[in-house]
Protein backbone atom coordinates (compact mmCIF):
# COMPACT_ATOMS: atom_id res chain seq x y z
CA UNK A 1 0.00 0.00 0.00
CA UNK A 2 1.54 2.90 -0.88
CA UNK A 3 2.27 5.50 2.17
CA UNK A 4 2.22 8.92 1.51
CA UNK A 5 5.50 11.19 1.69
CA UNK A 6 6.33 13.72 4.28
CA UNK A 7 6.45 16.25 1.04
CA UNK A 8 2.96 15.36 0.38
CA UNK A 9 1.33 15.67 3.88
CA UNK A 10 3.71 19.17 3.68
CA UNK A 11 1.65 19.95 0.24
CA UNK A 12 -1.33 19.41 1.29
CA UNK A 13 -1.19 21.25 4.86
CA UNK A 14 -0.05 24.20 2.62
CA UNK A 15 -2.92 24.26 0.10
CA UNK A 16 -5.57 24.30 3.10
CA UNK A 17 -3.13 27.02 4.16
CA UNK A 18 -3.51 28.79 1.07
CA UNK A 19 0.17 28.65 0.67
CA UNK A 20 0.17 27.19 -2.46
CA UNK A 21 0.48 29.28 -6.08
CA UNK A 22 -2.33 28.73 -8.32
CA UNK A 23 0.02 26.47 -10.29
CA UNK A 24 0.57 24.07 -7.31
CA UNK A 25 -3.17 24.20 -6.32
CA UNK A 26 -4.38 22.75 -9.94
CA UNK A 27 -1.37 19.91 -10.04
CA UNK A 28 -2.35 19.10 -6.69
CA UNK A 29 -6.12 19.07 -7.53
CA UNK A 30 -4.99 17.08 -10.19
CA UNK A 31 -3.85 14.63 -8.27
CA UNK A 32 -6.11 14.43 -5.63
CA UNK A 33 -8.99 13.64 -8.51
CA UNK A 34 -6.51 10.64 -9.81
CA UNK A 35 -4.99 9.29 -6.21
CA UNK A 36 -7.37 7.99 -3.96
CA UNK A 37 -4.95 7.94 -1.21
CA UNK A 38 -4.11 11.21 -1.53
CA UNK A 39 -7.46 12.24 -0.97
CA UNK A 40 -7.97 10.27 2.10
CA UNK A 41 -4.97 11.97 3.52
CA UNK A 42 -6.43 15.26 2.31
CA UNK A 43 -9.85 14.37 4.35
CA UNK A 44 -8.19 13.79 7.54
CA UNK A 45 -6.06 16.80 7.34
CA UNK A 46 -9.10 18.69 6.75
CA UNK A 47 -10.76 17.01 9.72
CA UNK A 48 -7.55 17.15 12.24
CA UNK A 49 -7.78 20.75 11.53
CA UNK A 50 -11.36 21.18 12.14
CA UNK A 51 -10.52 19.92 15.59
CA UNK A 52 -7.96 21.80 16.25
CA UNK A 53 -10.26 25.00 15.40
CA UNK A 54 -12.76 24.15 17.63
CA UNK A 55 -9.79 24.16 20.46
CA UNK A 56 -8.65 27.40 19.14
CA UNK A 57 -12.71 28.56 19.76
CA UNK A 58 -12.21 27.10 22.73
CA UNK A 59 -9.99 28.91 23.84
CA UNK A 60 -12.01 32.63 23.45
CA UNK A 61 -12.85 34.36 26.77
CA UNK A 62 -16.38 34.71 28.01
CA UNK A 63 -17.94 37.99 28.27
CA UNK A 64 -16.80 38.28 31.99
CA UNK A 65 -13.36 38.01 30.91
CA UNK A 66 -13.50 40.59 28.11
CA UNK A 67 -15.28 42.98 30.39
CA UNK A 68 -12.55 42.36 33.07
CA UNK A 69 -9.85 43.11 30.46
CA UNK A 70 -11.17 46.33 29.51
CA UNK A 71 -11.39 47.44 32.79
CA UNK A 72 -8.58 46.84 33.81
CA UNK A 73 -6.46 48.75 30.98
CA UNK A 74 -9.12 51.55 30.65
CA UNK A 75 -7.70 52.04 34.59
CA UNK A 76 -4.29 51.67 33.86
CA UNK A 77 -4.65 54.26 30.82
CA UNK A 78 -6.29 56.64 33.35
CA UNK A 79 -3.71 56.32 35.85
CA UNK A 80 -0.99 56.53 33.36
CA UNK A 81 -2.51 59.60 31.45
CA UNK A 82 -2.97 61.60 35.17
CA UNK A 83 0.40 60.79 36.13
CA UNK A 84 1.31 62.22 32.76
CA UNK A 85 -0.22 65.12 33.19
CA UNK A 86 1.23 65.54 36.63
CA UNK A 87 4.68 64.96 35.94
CA UNK A 88 4.20 67.29 32.76
CA UNK A 89 3.42 70.16 35.08
CA UNK A 90 5.44 69.92 38.07
CA UNK A 91 8.15 69.50 34.84
CA UNK A 92 7.20 73.14 33.85
CA UNK A 93 6.90 74.32 37.52
CA UNK A 94 10.51 72.87 38.03
CA UNK A 95 11.79 74.58 34.96
CA UNK A 96 10.43 77.69 35.92
CA UNK A 97 12.15 77.57 39.64
CA UNK A 98 15.44 76.32 37.89
CA UNK A 99 15.32 79.68 35.67
CA UNK A 100 14.31 81.73 38.32
CA UNK A 101 16.92 81.15 40.78
CA UNK A 102 19.50 80.56 38.28
CA UNK A 103 18.43 83.93 36.97
CA UNK A 104 18.90 85.43 40.53
CA UNK A 105 22.48 83.96 40.76
CA UNK A 106 22.96 85.33 37.73
CA UNK A 107 21.91 88.65 38.79
CA UNK A 108 23.88 88.65 42.00
CA UNK A 109 26.92 87.73 40.31
CA UNK A 110 27.01 90.65 37.88
CA UNK A 111 26.23 92.88 40.68
CA UNK A 112 29.09 92.07 42.51
CA UNK A 113 31.36 92.02 38.95
CA UNK A 114 30.50 95.85 38.30
CA UNK A 115 32.79 97.15 40.21
CA UNK A 116 36.37 97.54 38.95
CA UNK A 117 38.80 94.89 39.70
CA UNK A 118 42.07 96.15 40.87
CA UNK A 119 45.03 95.25 39.59
CA UNK A 120 47.31 93.03 40.72
CA UNK A 121 49.76 94.87 42.07
CA UNK A 122 50.85 94.87 45.29
CA UNK A 123 49.92 97.76 47.77
CA UNK A 124 52.59 98.87 50.35
CA UNK A 125 51.48 100.27 53.73
CA UNK A 126 53.81 102.44 55.54
CA UNK A 127 53.79 103.75 58.91
CA UNK A 128 54.61 107.01 58.11
CA UNK A 129 58.42 107.15 58.77
CA UNK A 130 58.72 105.84 55.00
CA UNK A 131 59.71 102.15 56.49
CA UNK A 132 57.43 99.81 55.82
CA UNK A 133 55.31 98.22 58.81
CA UNK A 134 55.89 94.56 59.22
CA UNK A 135 51.98 92.80 59.74
CA UNK A 136 49.07 93.70 61.05
CA UNK A 137 46.38 95.77 60.06
CA UNK A 138 47.51 98.76 58.27
CA UNK A 139 50.69 97.48 58.24
CA UNK A 140 52.87 95.42 55.75
CA UNK A 141 51.83 94.30 52.13
CA UNK A 142 48.64 93.51 50.54
CA UNK A 143 48.64 92.34 46.77
CA UNK A 144 45.30 92.71 44.96
CA UNK A 145 41.94 90.80 45.95
CA UNK A 146 41.55 87.56 45.48
CA UNK A 147 38.08 87.33 43.91
CA UNK A 148 36.81 83.64 44.99
CA UNK A 149 33.37 84.51 46.36
CA UNK A 150 31.68 87.40 48.47
CA UNK A 151 33.18 88.63 50.47
CA UNK A 152 36.09 89.82 48.86
CA UNK A 153 39.62 89.08 50.40
CA UNK A 154 42.74 90.86 50.65
CA UNK A 155 45.99 88.98 51.75
CA UNK A 156 48.58 90.84 53.57
CA UNK A 157 52.09 89.63 53.01
CA UNK A 158 55.04 90.98 54.77
CA UNK A 159 58.59 91.94 53.08
CA UNK A 160 59.24 87.86 52.25
CA UNK A 161 55.71 87.82 50.97
CA UNK A 162 54.31 85.53 53.99
CA UNK A 163 50.92 86.22 54.49
CA UNK A 164 49.90 87.90 57.61
CA UNK A 165 46.52 88.77 57.57
CA UNK A 166 43.62 89.04 55.49
CA UNK A 167 41.73 91.89 54.77
CA UNK A 168 38.13 91.46 54.25
CA UNK A 169 35.61 93.48 52.15
CA UNK A 170 31.64 92.82 51.51
CA UNK A 171 32.10 94.13 48.05
CA UNK A 172 34.50 94.97 45.02
CA UNK A 173 33.44 98.72 45.55
CA UNK A 174 34.82 98.68 49.13
CA UNK A 175 38.03 96.30 48.51
CA UNK A 176 38.83 98.90 45.55
CA UNK A 177 38.14 102.34 47.67
CA UNK A 178 40.13 100.72 50.22
CA UNK A 179 43.60 99.93 47.73
CA UNK A 180 42.68 103.70 46.49
CA UNK A 181 43.08 104.81 49.64
CA UNK A 182 46.12 102.92 50.28
CA UNK A 183 47.75 103.55 46.99
CA UNK A 184 47.15 107.47 47.63
CA UNK A 185 48.60 107.11 51.17
CA UNK A 186 51.76 105.39 49.71
CA UNK A 187 52.14 108.65 46.74
CA UNK A 188 52.12 111.00 50.01
CA UNK A 189 54.17 108.79 51.70
CA UNK A 190 56.60 109.16 49.01
CA UNK A 191 56.18 112.64 48.44
CA UNK A 192 57.51 113.01 52.36
CA UNK A 193 60.18 110.76 51.86
CA UNK A 194 61.51 113.04 48.96
CA UNK A 195 60.72 116.18 49.90
CA UNK A 196 59.46 115.98 53.09
CA UNK A 197 57.23 116.95 55.21
CA UNK A 198 54.26 114.88 57.23
CA UNK A 199 51.00 113.86 56.38
CA UNK A 200 47.94 113.42 59.10
CA UNK A 201 46.29 110.04 58.54
CA UNK A 202 42.97 110.33 59.83
CA UNK A 203 42.63 107.59 62.86
CA UNK A 204 39.14 106.15 61.94
CA UNK A 205 40.66 105.30 58.34
CA UNK A 206 42.64 102.38 59.90
CA UNK B 1 10.09 51.93 10.90
CA UNK B 2 7.88 49.31 11.18
CA UNK B 3 4.81 48.94 9.43
CA UNK B 4 2.51 49.27 11.83
CA UNK B 5 4.28 52.60 12.89
CA UNK B 6 2.71 55.61 10.91
CA UNK B 7 3.47 56.52 7.55
CA UNK B 8 3.81 60.90 7.29
CA UNK B 9 0.45 61.92 8.55
CA UNK B 10 -0.82 64.74 10.35
CA UNK B 11 -0.63 63.36 14.03
CA UNK B 12 -3.73 62.95 16.06
CA UNK B 13 -4.95 65.08 19.35
CA UNK B 14 -3.47 63.78 22.33
CA UNK B 15 -7.20 62.48 23.43
CA UNK B 16 -7.87 60.93 19.80
CA UNK B 17 -4.92 58.68 20.40
CA UNK B 18 -6.16 57.43 23.42
CA UNK B 19 -9.83 56.96 22.47
CA UNK B 20 -8.73 55.22 19.92
CA UNK B 21 -6.18 52.92 21.59
CA UNK B 22 -8.98 52.08 24.24
CA UNK B 23 -11.32 51.05 21.37
CA UNK B 24 -8.88 48.97 19.56
CA UNK B 25 -7.99 47.03 22.84
CA UNK B 26 -12.46 46.19 23.20
CA UNK B 27 -12.74 45.63 19.91
CA UNK B 28 -9.45 43.23 19.83
CA UNK B 29 -10.00 42.00 22.92
CA UNK B 30 -11.11 38.64 22.53
CA UNK B 31 -8.70 37.39 19.78
CA UNK B 32 -6.02 38.59 21.65
CA UNK B 33 -7.53 36.67 24.98
CA UNK B 34 -7.22 33.83 22.79
CA UNK B 35 -4.20 33.51 21.29
CA UNK B 36 -2.51 34.40 24.90
CA UNK B 37 -4.57 31.37 26.18
CA UNK B 38 -3.09 29.36 23.21
CA UNK B 39 0.26 30.54 23.87
CA UNK B 40 0.54 30.47 27.53
CA UNK B 41 -1.61 27.66 28.65
CA UNK B 42 -2.44 27.49 32.49
CA UNK B 43 1.24 29.11 32.63
CA UNK B 44 0.12 32.49 32.85
CA UNK B 45 -3.47 34.67 32.92
CA UNK B 46 -3.64 35.69 29.85
CA UNK B 47 -5.52 38.69 31.13
CA UNK B 48 -2.71 39.58 32.62
CA UNK B 49 -0.64 38.98 29.24
CA UNK B 50 -2.82 40.58 27.00
CA UNK B 51 -3.06 43.81 29.36
CA UNK B 52 1.17 44.04 29.72
CA UNK B 53 1.30 43.85 25.77
CA UNK B 54 -1.13 46.42 25.43
CA UNK B 55 -0.17 48.84 28.42
CA UNK B 56 3.60 48.62 26.10
CA UNK B 57 2.20 49.88 23.42
CA UNK B 58 0.80 52.80 25.15
CA UNK B 59 3.85 53.72 26.59
CA UNK B 60 4.42 54.84 22.94
CA UNK B 61 1.03 55.30 21.51
CA UNK B 62 1.62 58.35 19.75
CA UNK B 63 3.87 55.95 17.01
CA UNK B 64 1.69 53.94 15.86
CA UNK B 65 -1.84 54.21 13.86
CA UNK B 66 -4.49 53.15 16.26
CA UNK B 67 -6.86 53.37 13.52
CA UNK B 68 -5.46 50.73 11.81
CA UNK B 69 -3.95 48.41 14.66
CA UNK B 70 -3.93 45.26 12.71
CA UNK B 71 -1.12 42.67 13.58
CA UNK B 72 0.59 45.74 16.02
CA UNK B 73 -1.58 44.43 19.10
CA UNK B 74 -1.00 40.58 17.95
CA UNK B 75 2.47 40.86 17.75
CA UNK B 76 2.96 42.36 21.13
CA UNK B 77 0.41 40.23 22.49
CA UNK B 78 2.83 36.92 21.02
CA UNK B 79 5.83 38.40 22.26
CA UNK B 80 4.42 39.16 24.96
CA UNK B 81 3.60 35.57 25.74
CA UNK B 82 6.73 34.13 25.12
CA UNK B 83 8.56 36.32 26.96
CA UNK B 84 6.81 35.08 29.82
CA UNK B 85 7.06 31.82 28.90
CA UNK B 86 10.95 31.80 29.42
CA UNK B 87 11.49 33.55 32.56
CA UNK B 88 12.42 30.70 35.01
CA UNK B 89 10.07 30.67 37.58
CA UNK B 90 6.05 30.20 36.51
CA UNK B 91 3.47 29.43 38.96
CA UNK B 92 0.35 27.30 36.96
CA UNK B 93 -2.67 29.30 36.76
CA UNK B 94 -6.43 28.11 36.96
CA UNK B 95 -8.02 27.69 33.79
CA UNK B 96 -10.77 30.60 34.05
CA UNK B 97 -12.76 29.09 31.24
CA UNK B 98 -16.38 27.79 32.05
CA UNK B 99 -17.07 24.10 31.34
CA UNK B 100 -19.44 23.95 28.96
CA UNK B 101 -22.87 22.67 29.34
CA UNK B 102 -24.14 20.92 32.23
CA UNK B 103 -26.79 18.11 31.49
CA UNK B 104 -27.14 15.51 29.40
CA UNK B 105 -25.48 15.72 26.42
CA UNK B 106 -25.99 13.35 22.70
CA UNK B 107 -22.64 11.19 22.78
CA UNK B 108 -21.44 12.36 19.66
CA UNK B 109 -21.16 15.79 21.45
CA UNK B 110 -19.38 14.39 24.27
CA UNK B 111 -17.22 12.53 22.35
CA UNK B 112 -16.31 15.76 20.18
CA UNK B 113 -15.64 17.36 23.40
CA UNK B 114 -13.43 14.47 24.58
CA UNK B 115 -11.53 14.83 21.51
CA UNK B 116 -11.33 18.43 21.89
CA UNK B 117 -9.96 18.17 25.18
CA UNK B 118 -7.34 15.20 24.50
CA UNK B 119 -5.80 17.71 21.31
CA UNK B 120 -5.85 20.81 23.71
CA UNK B 121 -3.84 18.56 26.25
CA UNK B 122 -1.77 17.94 23.44
CA UNK B 123 -1.11 21.38 21.91
CA UNK B 124 -0.16 22.50 25.57
CA UNK B 125 2.67 20.32 25.33
CA UNK B 126 3.82 21.39 22.31
CA UNK B 127 6.93 23.34 22.34
CA UNK B 128 6.23 26.97 22.39
CA UNK B 129 7.30 28.20 19.24
CA UNK B 130 5.23 25.02 17.95
CA UNK B 131 2.18 26.28 19.40
CA UNK B 132 2.32 30.12 18.78
CA UNK B 133 3.30 28.89 15.34
CA UNK B 134 0.31 26.64 14.84
CA UNK B 135 -2.45 29.02 16.31
CA UNK B 136 -1.36 32.43 14.56
CA UNK B 137 -1.61 30.10 11.32
CA UNK B 138 -5.00 28.47 12.03
CA UNK B 139 -7.01 30.52 14.60
CA UNK B 140 -5.38 34.01 12.94
CA UNK B 141 -5.29 32.58 9.53
CA UNK B 142 -2.05 34.14 8.72
CA UNK B 143 -0.12 33.63 6.12
CA UNK B 144 3.46 31.95 6.94
CA UNK B 145 5.43 35.24 6.06
CA UNK B 146 3.60 37.29 8.45
CA UNK B 147 4.11 34.36 11.03
CA UNK B 148 7.75 34.30 10.23
CA UNK B 149 7.45 38.29 10.94
CA UNK B 150 6.11 38.23 14.23
CA UNK B 151 7.98 35.14 15.43
CA UNK B 152 11.31 36.12 14.34
CA UNK B 153 11.90 33.44 12.27
CA UNK B 154 12.44 31.89 8.35
CA UNK B 155 9.42 31.04 6.42
CA UNK B 156 10.98 27.63 6.17
CA UNK B 157 11.43 27.69 9.80
CA UNK B 158 7.91 28.32 9.82
CA UNK B 159 6.67 25.87 8.07
CA UNK B 160 8.76 23.03 9.57
CA UNK B 161 7.45 24.24 13.04
CA UNK B 162 3.75 24.00 11.73
CA UNK B 163 3.84 20.72 9.65
CA UNK B 164 5.62 19.18 13.21
CA UNK B 165 3.34 20.31 15.15
CA UNK B 166 0.81 18.94 13.46
CA UNK B 167 2.33 15.86 13.07
CA UNK B 168 2.70 15.12 16.79
CA UNK B 169 -0.91 16.20 17.18
CA UNK B 170 -1.74 13.61 14.37
CA UNK B 171 -0.35 11.06 16.74
CA UNK B 172 -2.14 11.93 19.71
CA UNK B 173 -5.28 11.89 18.08
CA UNK B 174 -4.45 8.55 16.26
CA UNK B 175 -3.54 6.96 19.92
CA UNK B 176 -6.78 8.38 21.38
CA UNK B 177 -8.82 7.24 18.56
CA UNK B 178 -7.58 3.84 19.09
CA UNK B 179 -7.80 3.36 22.79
Amino acid sequence: MPVLSEQDLEQLEAYVDGELSTTEEDALRARLAAEPILAEAMRRVRADRDIRMAVWKGYEPNEASIARLVAKVDTAVDRNTHWSYKLSTLRRVSAAAACIVLGVLIGRTGSDNNAMVPDGRVAQVGNGNGNPAPGGAGGGNMRGPTMVSNPIEFPIVDEQGRPVAVQRFQTLREAQDFLEELNRFHRMQEQIRNGGGQILVPSERF
Amino acid sequence: MSTDEKPAQPPLPAGDTVALFEEAVRANSKRLLAIARAIVGTRASPEDVVQQAVMNLFQHRDRYDWREPGGLLRRAVVNEALRLLRQPKMSMVADDQPARGGGEEPSGEMDQRETVAKVRAAIEKLPEHYRSALVLCEYEQMPYAEIAKTLGASVPQIKTWIHRARRQLAVTLKEFAQT
